[in-house]
């Protein structure tokens, strides 16, 4: 009987050890390490936090390109349903309830959200969309909180760039991909922009920023817990790059270009402006007869013609030959040399014409091969090397940009007999029309060799500068005499040498016209029929201002001429620049002598572009139409009637019946009037507008007036009444 | 009435600290603190509820005159009896038919049927005619209508406990050791098939046991062949059985094969045991219960949240105070002297104490889960209520000792 219990405390005392030695095992000797951190809990897991690639601004702060983050948003359907059971409504009534939200505070139709949601018709999660802003991702969440609505389910989902003046520029701000996740992180669906050709790869470091990380801890439900204490580290957003393009000077260029394509039926064209006093690069721009039929982003991928495309310069070379000789005063101004046809060896040079026996001026005036072959013996291979070499030609400009080449300088010993004559009239050497016009810079501003530079500054979004660039002489190549002396030479060309249909009666302009057989590729031959057609000038004369080279590529027979083609276009971007409102090289009243231009079709344009062109044309004009429009419906005088500068003219703006660009335009002022005042600080924000407020209730009056151009940071005064 | 020289206040005074505890640890159970952010479900003050209802229910029952009580046992199990049936007919919770709900209060007929069928039992196999055959068929027939019952609902991890119960009556009721140890072997034999050593051992046992009790070579035989054919079949029948099936088995043998499945329970309560270390994560603190790790965890799974805001100390006072209260009850069932009272004491005392070492065990690890809750300890109310009131049918019995049957 007794044995009974015994046997049953015998059993308890033996499953009470066996516990008490696995718990004293697991818990206090541990030996599977559960006190560490190897299972999954508690342990805060880390979330890449994106950095804004940083934007791309002109000389005058004018965006040319920014970022934009999209978010994808998915709704999980079995908690709409809790909530519709909650508030005991329908699910379809809840669908529509959160389908309206989505309507309210994205540019998505409500229709379409419903048409999501009703998806298969399960309760599973479903993406809605995965190009939510991150504007209208916090309106949702704002509301969904309000209405304790779960199962909103947000995630970065893309960054895209955004083209604020659409193609301008295109191909030196460059394209930009999509690389998947960065080495820190395991997830493949981060992603990052990565800059492929142009400025967006060879600044593409500053431009980046770098990432950051957030931790964060989820439950076993693996929804995140406000775990307190945790670390994050923010995500550096790229710096802004300032370029020292001037979007005014970039339009005037490429409008001219694409003209001159059409008109000289060309393949390629290219052209770079530039400052000679400083070695800013105020507009670059390259086009191919193609580009318009393509879409702006494999434009933008293609080679930056100016700074890739190697070419003979041909007569252009000429003056930089003389240059030597002036310097070391081996020639005398009214020296005479012989013209027509000189034979060296096997080769005869020739003319086109025969001018009998001609001075340096002439000879640089009316383009003559012998002649300058001439004046190059006298200078001879070694200083005509060294001086080619100082100029920069045969390497590298140190713009830092991504794709440029060095052209082709052969080095002195592997110079043959005929080099030094093909060198002195621009053949057996290729350049880009960087290398071109900024040796023409060290002309123009007496001898300073500068190093062209591209971008002006890193910022931040605050507009604190991080690196601001100046100008840097690199060396000096050349003394002022010689190099004035070349100008007034050069000045004859337009005035009555090769150039002559250049002469303004405004403006004194230097430069040189050249015309170059293409080589055939792979053999040392010349196409007969392919040319490159440049010029390459400066204005004023007595103090240049300006530097411009323009280049046709294979411009159709007959037009091949320098004088034919690129000069006529560098007519046109002279015009556009002298007449650029605040342009102060010319003073303005002179350019007022100029009082019958064209009136340019601004249809279809935003109220901001067609602003920017007027005043390109220095047009007075008002403004009609209701103050939400952006668009130009209309105008007077219609385009292409002649018109006098001082006559205004009016435009007529109105609502746009086509494509709306929902993406906000952070360059131009929103119209805030008429709404409240949170609202309007909302999208002053979106903006990055500061508001100073005045009163309260509805916005009546801002002092930045709408489709204003602002700068981010730019503060507003608005005046509120009830 | 309470007797005071015979109330067993010991008993008592463990039953309020086990039920204390139980509350204390419920309301970390059932509140998530994460930061200063706490939220609560109101799980807690249920339980403290059902606490203070379920002491006055065991008061009265003092108070009830004994004859009532022994009257009105077996009324109330076939009314239980017809529950369970009724019950089958409820809409289904979890896949299963297990409770009726009155109004927020969900009742489930299986947990007053153990109470009602040990008592069953008790009564009728501690009659002093019948044959150890008799006791043991009886018995069987009077746990097996509950039993079957409760399968279909379907809840297999309950009815484990009624056969507990029973042997532990059997055994109270004065049946041969031997007689017991028949019927469990072929159980233990396939358990043991799995590694041959252990079943020569296991047999060579069984022989000799049987043996040594001087049975018929009839019985000795048949329990012979039943086990030996148990473990020759066990192999065919496994390598019968397709992949998944195995698999299944084997995850329930060892959880960690499946660590997101059928094992994820088992880990993460041994997780949490093992991260409270030797003095826990402090009380409301724990990770895994806070960030909802562990599943169940203020029911099946609390005695993790124990191990893992109070440590090895923590858990080793619980373990303490049921060992003293298991202690307790073996030292008072050897002083009920009317045999029914016995028998019934033996198998409360074997009812509870399987519950606690399945769901301790299963917190640790070392058996299968199997959704049997810790007494006194784990959320809910009809557990709580049923459980108390076993050890108040013993704290009456005790009070009433001395007295004629």
């Amino acid at each position: 009987m007794k044995s009974r219990y015994h046997f049953l405390v015998f059993f308890l005392g033996f499953v009470s050890i066996v516990w008490v030695v696995y718990l004293f095992s697991v818990q206090v000797l541990d030996p599977l390490q559960l006190s560490g951190s190897k299972f999954r809990r508690y342990i805060p897991s880390k979330e890449m936090l994106i950095p804004t690639r940083g934007a791309i601004y002109d000389f005058n702060g004018n965006m040319l390109v920014s970022s934009i983050s999209f978010y994808q948003v998915d709704i999980d359907r079995g908690e709409i349903h809790k909530w519709a059971e909650r508030n005991k409504m329908s699910l379809d009534s809840a669908y529509e309830e959160v389908a309206k939200l989505f309507g309210k505070y994205t540019s998505l139709e409500t229709s379409f959200v419903l048409g999501r949601l009703h998806l298969g018709k399960k309760l599973s999660s479903v993406q809605i969309s995965n190009k939510i802003k991150e504007s209208e991702l916090d309106g949702l969440i704002r509301e969904f909180d309000k209405r304790k609505i779960n199962g909103l389910l947000h995630n970065f989902s893309s960054m895209r760039r955004l083209y604020s003046q659409d193609r301008l520029a295109a191909r030196v701000l460059g394209a930009v991909k999509e690389v998947s996740a960065d080495e820190n992180s395991n997830t493949n669906s981060i992603y990052k922009l990565s800059g492929m050709c142009g400025i967006e790869a060879s600044f593409d470091k500053e431009l980046a920023g770098s990432y950051g990380w957030r931790e964060i801890v989820r439950d076993a439900n693996n929804e995140r817990v406000p775990y307190p204490n945790l670390k994050e580290k923010k995500p550096v957003n790229g710096y802004n790059v300032w370029l020292t393009i001037d979007s005014r000077v970039q339009e005037i260029v490429e409008q001219a270009l694409v003209n001159g394509l059409d008109a000289y039926g060309a393949k390629n064209a290219a052209a770079v402006v530039m400052d000679p006093n400083s070695g800013k690069i105020l507009a670059m721009s390259g086009v191919s007869a193609d580009d318009r039929d393509l879409d702006p982003n494999i434009v933008r991928s293609r080679p930056n013609i100016p700074i890739s495309f190697m070419f003979e310069p041909g007569s252009t070379m000429k003056p930089i030959t003389m240059l030597p000789a002036l310097e070391q005063k081996l020639i005398s101004s009214n020296e005479l040399f012989p013209s027509g046809t000189y034979q060296v060896g096997r080769r005869r040079i020739s003319d086109t014409h025969n001018y009998g026996m001609i001075n340096p001026r002439q000879i640089i005036a009316k383009s003559s091969n012998v002649g300058i072959a001439k004046i190059a013996e006298r200078v001879g291979s070694k200083r005509l090397y060294e001086k080619l070499i100082s100029l920069g030609f045969g390497q590298k400009t140190g713009l830092h940009m991504f794709g440029e080449s060095s052209g082709i300088l052969a080095k002195l010993d592997n110079w043959d007999g005929y080099s030094l004559h093909s060198i002195s009239f621009g053949q057996a050497i290729s350049v880009t029309a960087v290398q071109l016009a900024n040796a023409y810079c060290a002309v123009a501003n007496g001898g300073k060799l500068m190093k062209p530079y591209l971008v002006d500054s890193f910022r931040e979004d605050n507009g604190q500068i991080i690196e601001q660039f100046e100008p840097t002489v690199l060396q000096q190549v050349s003394t002022k005499a010689a190099t004035d002396t070349l100008r007034s030479y050069l000045q004859s060309v337009v005035d009555d040498g090769t150039a002559r249909n250049l002469k303004m009666s405004f403006i004194s302009i230097g430069g040189k016209t050249g015309t170059a057989q293409k080589k055939l590729e792979g053999s040392h031959g010349y196409a007969g029929d392919k040319y490159t057609s440049v010029f390459v000038g400066f204005f004023p004369v007595e103090k240049p201002e300006v530097v411009i080279c323009v280049l046709y590529d294979e411009p159709a027979g007959g037009l091949h001429y320098g004088s034919m083609s690129a000069a006529p276009t560098f007519k046109k971007i002279v015009e556009g620049i002298l007449f650029m409102p605040n342009c102060k090289i010319l003073p303005f009243n002179e350019r007022l002598m100029q009082n019958s231009l064209q009136m340019p079709d601004l249809k279809g344009q935003t109220i901001f572009r067609a602003e920017q062109i007027l005043n390109q044309y220095g047009f007075l004009y008002k403004i009609e139409g209701p103050d939400s429009a952006s668009v130009v419906i209309d105008q007077f005088p219609k385009p292409g009637v002649s018109v006098d500068r001082n006559h205004p003219i009016t435009v007529k703006i109105g609502k746009s019946h086509g494509k709306q660009l929902s993406v906000v335009n952070s360059g131009t002022m929103p119209d805030l009037k008429g709404l409240t005042l949170r609202k309007a600080l909302q999208i002053a924000g979106q903006y990055k507008v500061n508001l100073v407020i005045d009163g309260s209730g509805k916005v009546r009056k801002q002092s930045i007036l709408p489709g204003s151009r602002i700068v981010p940071g730019a503060s507003c005064t608005v005046e509120a009444t009830l | 009435m309470i007797n005071r020289k015979k109330f067993d206040f010991t008993l008592a005074a463990l039953l309020l600290l086990l039920i204390l505890l139980g509350c204390i640890a419920i309301f970390s159970a059932s509140s998530s603190k994460i930061g200063d952010n706490i939220t609560s479900m109101n799980t807690w003050w249920k339980q403290i509820v059902f606490a203070i209802f379920v002491i006055g229910i065991i008061v009265g029952l003092l108070r009830l005159p004994m004859p009532i009580f022994d009257l009105a046992i077996l009324p109330l199990y076939i009314l239980n009896l017809l529950a369970l049936v009724i019950v089958l007919f409820t809409p289904a919770v979890n896949g299963s038919h297990r409770w009726f709900a009155f109004g927020g209060i969900n009742l489930q007929p299986s947990e007053t049927a153990k109470l009602l069928t040990i008592l069953m039992v008790s009564r009728i196999i501690a009659k002093e005619h019948l044959t150890e055959f008799k006791q043991i068929l009886y018995g069987f027939g009077i746990v097996i209508m509950p039993v079957l019952l409760i399968v279909i609902e379907p809840d297999f991890g309950t009815t484990m406990v009624y056969w507990i119960a029973l042997l532990a009556m059997l055994l109270a009721a004065d049946v041969p050791l031997f007689y017991v140890l028949l019927i469990i072997s072929p159980v233990v034999s396939i358990v043991l098939s799995m590694y041959w050593l252990a079943v020569i051992i296991w047999i060579l046992i069984l022989i000799f046991l049987l043996i040594r009790f001087r049975l018929s070579w009839v019985a000795i035989t048949i329990a012979s062949i039943v086990n030996i054919f148990t473990v020759l079949i066990m192999p065919v029948f496994w390598n019968g059985l397709k992949d998944y099936q195995q698999n299944r088995i084997l995850t329930f043998i060892d959880p960690t094969r499946d660590p997101l499945g059928a094992g994820y329970q088992i880990i993460q309560a041994k997780i949490a045991i093992g991260s409270g270390a030797t003095i826990g994560k402090g009380w409301m603190e724990g990770t895994q219960k806070n960030m909802n790790f562990l599943p169940e965890h203020h029911t099946d799974f609390i005695f993790s949240v124990v191990g893992e805001e109070f440590g090895f100390i923590g858990s080793m006072f619980l373990l303490l105070v049921f060992f003293a209260f298991f202690w307790r009850l073996t030292v008072v069932i050897g002083e009920l002297k009317v045999r029914d009272r016995k028998i019934a004491a033996a198998g409360i005392f074997a009812y509870l104490m399987f519950q606690t070492f399945i769901n301790v065990g299963m917190n640790i690890g070392m058996v299968p889960a199997t959704g049997i809750p810790l007494p006194f300890i784990s959320y809910g109310g009809s557990n709580l209520v049923i459980n108390s009131l076993a050890v108040g049918v013993i704290l009456k019995y005790l009070n009433e000792r001395g007295f004629m049957k």
